[in-house]
């Protein structure tokens, strides 16, 4: 019996010393959110779902916001439109994230409509969020690496054969580079239908929160006293935008209600229906334009601070 | 509880320790130990049913020293039939009633008759078609003779339940495990690494084979009118690998898990795609439930001793039956039906045990006589396995027709990559194929094993695919 613990138990201890190795070399090939729980606490981050979590880099705010006053380095913290709804899990998870010292951080919230909607079916009032059970809400420790919480809540997440092809690298600093991008317009139209169809599907089975609004005034509030907020409105294409703006119609009128009242500076890349920026899918910047649209936000806020 | 899931991985390993360190100084603990464990790996499903297996196993015992107590042939008898009665009820209800219930309706509907079937909104219970079977086989052994009854209670439940093969087999004889609960088990090192290599073989068959299989072969077959016959060809060749990576895969974790614990569970699969005749598939392949019927309804029917005619129908009458234990649909049905057609010019020209041997002993291949020997027989069990998947016959039928068309030369419109673990899979069992299961080693260094043992769970790191329960939690 010794001898089989001893040799079973060093087996068990090669395997979790080879898959960390693995997992600290490859973490961002393999998962799309992993590598955000493995990096340590942060004073500056940015908020979103997938459009900000591919369209906002953090390495270009650092650079361009290098002398200004921030406590830089920048974590991308944005999710996908199944995690990133603005409510009590995801806000309780950025604090987690949020270095507790942090008094001059930086936080860009990258807001759309989808971000504040609940099922028609879910009452917020009694607990019921659809984005529970799911990355980053159920992770107790969310700067730890390797972080085999993740591996083990989340294992149906990865995809390991990631690393043969690295198609898609979520960085350290959270962003997710996309390098799966069509080959021409036959597959962009297919994508962007894709998502029409998805967004199209949204309208009918959601409603807007009104205790999201809530959890996202404390939101706010909570990262006043840590740093600065700039609000931004992610660029999309026009057919998106649309059924954004028919989900709902007073959504610019309330993020203007919302920065005024708050203080907080508000970008909107959106004014125009024209998408200066170039999108894989209709809805997700790619990773070159995405280097304009993050140098245009850096600008804006050095006009705004 | 899944074999394939999180809860397992810390589940074994905490029985693993309990049992061998605290639980084992006397034989009376460690059955307690696997009862309870055995009742909450099965609860974790649905406790509710829980109730089902302690009655089942409550009556079985009873019916059991009930036999023995009395010499009088009749009231034996009676007791038999009491067991059977009873299992053979939870079967009726839970699996086959829907099913009679809607054949009368259409029976009577086609012949004129205004019935509306009477259905019941029941869930059928995981693994209920193994564990009765089990507890089915010891009571008739008592009956027979062949077995002392149990009159330790705790064994007796803790051997219907003993979770490794409570609900996907193998369907072990009373006569092998229950005697193995009578004496406290010690602790075996060669044993339990084997067991583990089994558990690991058979986690990269299920995880990785059938799982990847499953992806196309689900594609394929709920659309099967929209691909070309190419595709469906290789979509069937992939459904003979899935249900063989996922059934007999859980037959190498159960067996391999009860190693660990000191029990020794009789072989399941035997290299079943290296068979030389339909015969000797059935001889390869669930040799549990094979063998079950044999003993218990072949031989009791007469077996071969009764002429020609008596051979054919007692063969049709347990492939027959052998599908419909499957599962209470025509499509199981006809697919025992077609293998007692296979399996009959053997069975009439006195061939069906021809080859009882490993094929191609102490070769490195095999001779161009033996590839089209097994080709013939994967051909044959494919086709089979066509009716196994489908929804229902008539789709069997088209699918196996728009197979055989011109298209069957056309390029297959799927992804191929799981023909590569395929592939592996067939190379290891092949040099394998003389030996309990694919990564029994007899001599070879240290390292050299333990590069094979993190080679094939990187395999099913990287290309396991996302996890799929098994396909024989459902019969």
């Amino acid at each position: 019996m010794k001898k089989f613990l001893l040799k079973s138990g060093f087996f068990f201890a090669l395997t979790i010393f080879l898959l960390s190795l693995f997992l600290m070399g490859y973490g961002g090939n393999v998962d799309y959110f992993y590598q955000k729980f493995t990096t340590p606490k942060t004073h500056s981050m940015i908020i979103g779902d997938s459009r900000a979590m591919q369209g906002i880099q953090p390495q270009i705010i650092d650079s361009v916001l290098a002398n200004k006053d921030y406590q830089l380095p920048m974590l991308n913290y944005a999710f996908t439109i199944a995690q990133a709804h603005i409510g009590p899990l995801y806000r309780k998870s950025i604090l987690k994230k949020l270095a507790p010292d942090t008094k001059n951080g930086l936080f860009i919230i990258s807001l759309d409509p989808w971000m504040l909607m609940s099922r028609k079916s879910n009452d917020n009032n009694k607990g019921e969020f659809m984005e529970s059970g799911r990355p980053p809400h159920n992770m107790s420790f969310v700067s730890m690496n390797p972080n085999f919480e993740y591996l083990i809540k989340n294992y149906n997440y990865f995809h390991f054969k990631g690393i043969f092809k690295k198609k898609s690298l979520l960085h350290k600093n959270g962003w997710l580079e996309e390098s799966n991008l069509p080959k021409d317009s036959t597959v962009f139209n297919a994508w962007k239908k894709g998502q029409i169809k998805m967004f199209h599907g949204f309208v009918n089975d959601y409603v807007i929160s009104e205790l999201r609004k809530k959890s996202f005034d404390t939101l706010l509030k909570n990262f006043k006293n840590h740093g600065r907020i700039y609000l931004v409105r992610t660029p999309v294409d026009k057919e998106i935008l649309e059924i954004e703006n028919s989900f709902y119609p007073n959504f610019e009128k309330y993020l203007d209600s919302v920065s005024k009242s708050n203080n907080i500076p508000y970008f909107n890349f959106n004014k125009s229906l024209k998408n200066y920026y170039e999108t894989y899918d209709g809805h997700h910047i790619n990773k070159y334009s995405g280097k304009e649209f993050t140098k245009a936000l850096c600008d804006s806020i050095i006009h705004n601070m | 509880m899944l074999f394939n899931s999180f809860e397992f991985l810390v589940f074994l390993p905490t029985v693993f320790i309990f049992y061998w360190f605290l639980f084992n100084k006397e034989l009376k603990l460690q059955n307690l130990l696997l009862l309870f464990v055995s009742y909450v790996f099965y609860g974790w499903w649905d406790w509710r049913f829980l109730s089902l297996i302690a009655f089942s196993s409550f009556v079985d015992y009873y019916c059991g020293l009930s036999i023995d107590k009395t010499n009088d042939k009749r009231i034996k008898r009676r007791w038999l039939i009491v067991s059977i009665l009873v299992n053979l009820g939870f079967l009726g209800v839970f699996k086959y009633f829907n099913f009679f219930s809607k054949e009368f309706a259409e029976t009577a509907i086609a012949l004129g008759f205004q019935v509306d079937a009477f259905t019941l909104n029941v869930v059928l219970p995981v693994g209920i078609s193994f564990y009765t079977f089990q507890t089915m086989s010891y009571t008739i052994d008592v009956y027979r003779g062949n077995l002392k009854p149990s009159r330790n209670i705790i064994a007796f439940f803790a051997f219907v339940s003993f979770f490794p093969q409570l609900v996907a087999g193998p369907i072990e004889r009373a006569t092998n495990l229950l005697p193995q609960f009578y004496k406290k088990r010690k602790f075996d090192y060669d044993k339990a690494t084997d067991g583990l290599r089994q558990i690991l073989w058979g986690l990269f068959k299920k995880i990785v084979v059938a799982d990847n299989c499953a992806i196309i072969v689900n594609q394929v077959f709920n659309n099967y009118s929209e691909y070309n016959g190419s595709t469906l060809a290789i979509a069937a060749i992939f459904f003979a690998f899935q249900i063989y990576g996922d059934f007999s895969g859980y037959s190498d974790i159960a067996i391999g898990t009860a190693r660990l614990f000191g029990f020794n569970l009789m072989q399941n699969f035997a290299f079943p795609y290296f068979s030389r005749d339909i015969a000797e598939f059935w001889r390869r392949w669930h040799i549990s439930l094979s063998t079950w019927f044999r003993d218990y309804v072949y031989i009791p029917l007469g077996g071969s001793r009764g002429g020609t005619w008596m051979k054919v129908k007692n063969t049709f009458i347990i492939f027959i039956v052998s599908g419909f234990w499957h599962g209470a649909n025509w499509t199981f049905i006809v697919w025992g039906a077609l293998n007692a057609f296979y399996f009959l010019p053997l069975l009439l020209r006195n061939k069906n045990r021809v080859h009882l041997d490993v094929v191609s002993v102490g070769k490195f291949g095999m001779a161009p006589k033996v590839v089209i020997q097994i080709g013939t027989t994967f051909f044959l069990t494919i086709i089979a396995w066509v009716f196994f998947r489908a929804a229902n016959v008539v789709e069997a039928l088209q699918y196996l027709h728009k197979m055989f068309s011109k298209s069957l030369m056309s390029i297959p419109l799927i992804d191929l990559k799981p023909l590569v673990f395929i592939l592996f899979l067939v190379v290891v069992e092949w040099f394998q194929r003389h030996k309990q299961h694919g990564l029994e080693f007899s001599k070879m260094k240290m390292y050299l094993r333990w590069s094979v043992y993190v080679f094939i769970l990187g395999l099913i790191l990287i290309f396991g695919a996302k996890s799929q329960s098994f396909i024989y939690f459902q019969f």
